[in-house]
């Protein structure tokens, strides 16, 4: 059972080389035909696509430091993904660069969802703030290219959101660094630095207004793309009209997350009146980073469950904790960590989730089986 | 500024509901409510004012779809104008908390009203259908067919499965091509292994002269006769490669004296005589499996209801099509034998609904009335429908694994072919020829061709204009077919399609690393999970492959084909299974 054996086989034949228009001859297990523009890089050029909406409002919100941050994400995580292809086959010729799996190109999907899901200035040493910032980029990707996806076997293995566990080593290092920024905005006015939901759970009262500029993006937030609901929404319908993820899932999420706040805020703070209870469920829902994660991080393929029962655990799941993370600890991050979390317990949802075959039945019921045995035999 | 952009949000979701009928004011009045400081008055006149336009424009749609009745048009406006002016003049001294309270009671009563409905609905479909067919559900209760029924209505019942997968059908290249004859070639090699079970023995000696349709290899065990395809002189029995694997072949050259010998034509025969006759001609399933058909009709079972297998699902190929638009008589006598032999109540002949010529000459010889067991069902354009288990699943509901047998449940499936096989087998002739496409975009004239078995490939494709920058010769389909190397193989009865795939169609891409998208799983019409099977399988667990469904695999292809990886998943599942049926022996 050699692994030669197993592997599409093409094999050359030398059959007819003198005749004109004959093509050399190939020999190839079925199915003979694949679909058409579909590939592992289609599929990520897809979510780059989907992903540009969001890009763009970041840095037409948070200015130019934006552009950069995602310039220099991608190229660190394309070149460290390089870098290990190439150290581990101990060769650096042009063959081995060619032959690399950079050119999925999924490494870029990561570095511009790391880059995303950082804030604009991140200052480590104040006398020269950009150094920060070049010094989060490179070391986002590394942990995220090389621990967390290279190391683990590379696309498709990686246990968790490569960029998620960026993002929250980072802000485990500099947590202080972590400081939300006012927006720009559009014309608007600027609303202050703090995020609403650092806030107290008890004194936050959102009006419409707020919840409309939480929707625009007119926000200050601790990562720059997570803020323009409409670009995420883009992408979104984006993503489901070329069925790159399940539409279904970031659903899932949202409206666990809508149940959950609503419940646990109403049962903690049950003086507020309804009508604004339903805002701060709204409020809940458009912050944090939550339609951003659902959209492009807790979709990744590789920690994902595989079935449509095991889609709704994980996306109720994701919710469930990430309110339980903002009510209870107060901590803005929830929506990464939670990902986080249930990518690592996705492999045992996909073990004991799995679908029956079709027209199975159990073997207790099965009549046959005596005749099956006779026939064994 | 924010304002109007609120004011703009709640006029799009208003205008959204409102347009499909269900009434923008019900959204508009607690949006308006929620969000804006306004009354409920205000709100109310709002939705009113707003609800002008709105609902001219959605009228004028409706119109244009024919979706409004005229007929009671003065008999709801008259009233409703009158009484909504006396509704307006008393509002205006309700206060706002009532109005908002009687709104919000009259939703809800609405809602629970719709729900109510809905239920009592359900139940009254529920008991009507479970009524109708007590007869079906004898086996327990199909609780999906249940509610597919009431939830997508009756057209939707039973044509289609879960899963699958849209190819390109490509049938275009070939499907207006009529049947031609292919006139005897100088060679033919005849394996004497064409079906399923053990190679055939041949009876013939070298030198010896035989005519068409002459026994020259007798059925070992379950197998199956196999006959000379054309007139002439054996010239050898050699061992030579067949598209899957290696069999005896008897070569018989050409004499062209056109000799021939059949059997004798049978009228109005008798169950045991068709089985006979079906047995002694060597028909197989000719879908691809070659299972000998006689051997299947000689069932224990009750069977109630043969289906005849037209859905041919894969991409190009037609000669099934072309069957059914040229021979729909022969095809339906052919079925009411087969229905006879095993004294099947019902015939359904199953054809996938992007072939309505088909349907359309099937129905026509129907339509005179004669053959009143007979029904031609359209089932849903999808890859594999075509598949014995899917399509049972598709016409009758029943769900029948991959490792079962159909007769259990009082079913049996055959090939369209196979149908006009018995057909003309009754009429005396062997199945010693069958009806090929020889198609792709390789081929520079692709072709519905009569092809005496035997027949070289590379006969038909120098036949049907040559061979235009192939890469891949498959013998078959292109998603179940058989690459071959050479084309000096022999068709068989089995062999239904001949394609030629040139560089842009064929798939010669390298594998990549699974990316774990789950792309396979939605596709696989088995509900496996081909990506762990493969996964397992390569790891040398074979355990886990089977837990993932490895034996419940029908080989179709789907989840290799959505693959964006492109993995070989088929070949490497494929393996798995030839492993674990190995060790379920050795045990
Ligand atoms: S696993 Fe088997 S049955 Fe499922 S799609 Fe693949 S080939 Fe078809
Ligand atoms: S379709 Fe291919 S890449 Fe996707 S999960 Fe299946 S095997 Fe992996």
């Amino acid at each position: 059972m050699s692994e030669s054996e197993n592997i599409k086989n093409i094999q050359n034949s030398s059959n007819n080389p003198n005749e004109n228009n004959t093509e050399q001859l190939y020999i190839t297990s079925a199915p003979h035909i694949t679909k058409k523009g579909n590939s592992t890089r289609r599929v990520m050029i897809d979510v780059l696509i989907a992903l540009c909406p969001s890009a763009i409002a970041a840095i037409y919100y948070f200015g130019y430091m934006v552009a950069i941050n995602i310039v220099l994400c991608c190229v660190s995580c394309f070149g460290f993904e390089l870098l290990y292809n190439c150290i581990k086959e101990k060769k650096f010729d042009k063959e081995t660069v060619q032959s690399a799996s950079v050119w999925d190109l999924s490494c870029l999907v990561t570095g511009v969802i790391l880059a995303l899901n950082l804030p604009t200035s991140f200052v480590i040493w104040e006398k020269v703030p950009i150094l920060g910032m070049i010094i989060a980029d490179i070391l986002g990707s590394l942990v995220a290219i090389i621990i967390v996806k290279m190391l683990f076997g590379g696309i498709g293995r990686n246990f968790a959101n490569p960029a998620a566990v960026g993002r929250i080593f980072l802000f485990l290092c500099f947590a202080s660094a972590f400081k939300a920024v006012a927006a720009d905005g559009i014309g608007l006015e600027p609303t202050t630095g703090a995020t609403w939901l650092s806030q107290g759970i008890a004194d936050r009262p959102v009006n419409a207004k707020q919840l409309l500029d939480m929707f625009l993006g007119n926000v200050g937030s601790a990562s720059v793309g997570e803020t323009c609901v409409p670009a995420i929404l883009l992408g979104y319908i984006y993503l489901c009209i070329r069925k790159v993820i399940d539409w279904k899932l970031p659903l899932y999420i949202v409206g666990s997350v809508a149940v959950f706040s609503l419940l646990f805020e109403g049962l903690i703070v049950s003086h507020l009146p309804a009508k604004e209870l339903f805002m701060n469920m709204l409020a809940n829902i458009l912050s944090g980073g939550l339609l951003f994660g659902a959209v492009f991080m807790a979709t990744d393929y590789a920690t994902s469950p595989n079935t449509a029962i095991g889609l709704v655990i994980y996306g109720i799941a994701i919710g469930f904790i990430t309110v339980l993370i903002r009510v209870f600890a107060s901590y803005p991050e929830g929506m990464s960590f939670a990902i986080v979390i249930m990518n690592i317990i996705t492999p045992l949802i996909d073990k004991y989730i799995y679908p029956k075959p079709f027209g199975f039945v159990k073997e207790k019921k099965n009549k046959n089986k005596p005749e099956t045995k006779e026939a064994a035999k | 500024m924010s304002a109007i952009i609120i004011y703009i949000i709640i006029g799009i979701a208003g205008g959204i509901i409102g347009g499909m009928g269900m009434g923008g004011g019900t959204l508009l009045i607690p949006l308006l409510t929620l969000f804006t400081s306004a009354e409920q008055h205000l709100a109310q006149s709002v939705n009113l004012i707003a609800f002008i336009p709105m609902s001219v424009v959605a009228l004028g749609i409706h119109i244009k779809n024919k979706l409004v009745d005229f007929k009671y048009f003065w008999w709801i406006s008259v009233p409703a104008v009158i009484t909504s002016a006396i509704g307006a003049f008393f509002v205006k001294d309700v206060q706002s908390k009532v109005l908002k309270i009687c709104f919000g009671a009259f939703l809800i009563a609405l809602g629970v009203l719709q729900l109510i409905f809905i239920v009592v609905d359900i139940v009254k479909k529920y008991k009507k259908i479970k009524k109708n067919n007590q007869n079906d559900f004898s086996k327990g209760t199909n609780y999906v067919k249940i509610y597919k029924t009431i939830f997508l209505g009756e057209k939707y019942m039973q044509n289609t499965f879960k899963h699958g997968i849209h190819p390109d059908g490509k049938k275009y290249l070939s499907e207006n091509a009529e049947i031609e004859s292919f006139p005897d070639p100088q060679f033919v090699y005849i394996p004497v292994q064409q079906h399923s079970g053990p190679p055939s023995e041949p009876v013939v000696t070298i030198g010896e002269k035989v005519k068409a349709g002459q026994l020259i290899a007798k059925a070992q065990g379950r197998g199956c006769n196999v006959f000379a395809s054309i007139a002439g002189v054996v010239k050898g029995i050699e061992k030579r490669p067949t598209a899957t694997g290696k069999c005896d072949h008897i070569i018989i050259e050409n004499d062209f004296s056109g000799d021939r010998q059949f059997f004798t034509k049978l009228v109005d025969p008798s169950r045991e005589e068709i089985i006979e006759r079906v047995t002694e001609a060597g028909i197989v399933g000719m879908g691809g499996a070659g299972f000998p058909v006689g051997a299947k009709l000689k069932t224990d079972n009750k069977i109630k209801t043969f289906i005849i297998n037209g859905a041919e699902c894969e991409p190009y190929i037609t000669c099934d099509y072309r069957l059914m638009v040229e021979h729909p008589e022969e095809i339906i006598k052919g079925s009411l034998y087969l229905a006879k032999a095993v004294n099947a109540e019902n015939v359904v002949i199953a054809v996938e609904d992007n072939k309505p010529k088909g349907i359309d000459s099937l129905n026509g010889v129907l339509s005179s009335g004669k053959y009143p067991n007979v029904e031609v069902r359209a089932l849903k354009t999808k890859y594999p429908q075509g598949d014995a288990k899917k399509l049972i699943y598709s016409v009758t509901g029943y769900k029948i694994s991959a490792t079962r047998r159909s007769n259990e449940f009082g079913v049996l499936v055959n090939n369209i072919h196979t149908a006009f096989s018995v057909y003309t087998a009754i009429e005396g002739l062997p199945s010693y020829s069958r009806v090929m496409t020889v198609t792709g975009e390789a081929i520079n004239n692709p072709k519905n061709l009569i092809v005496p078995n035997g027949t070289l490939f590379s006969d038909l494709i120098d036949f049907c204009g040559g061979n235009n920058g192939a890469v891949e010769i498959i013998s078959g389909g292109p998603m179940t077919g058989f690459g071959v190397l050479s084309d000096k193989i022999a068709t068989t009865k089995t062999t239904g399609c001949l394609l030629l795939l040139p560089r842009k169609e064929a798939w010669l891409d390298k594998p990549g690393p699974c990316i774990n998208c789950g792309r396979c799983a939605r596709a696989c019409p088995s509900l496996l999970m081909p990506m762990y099977i493969d996964l397992y399988y390569k790891n040398g667990n074979l355990d886990l492959a089977e837990k993932y469904g490895a034996l419940h695999c029908i080989e179709c292809g789907s989840c290799a084909f959505v693959c964006p990886a492109k993995r070989p998943l088929v070949a490497s599942i494929k393996q798995a299974k030839a492993k674990l049926k190995e060790r379920s022996k050795k045990k």
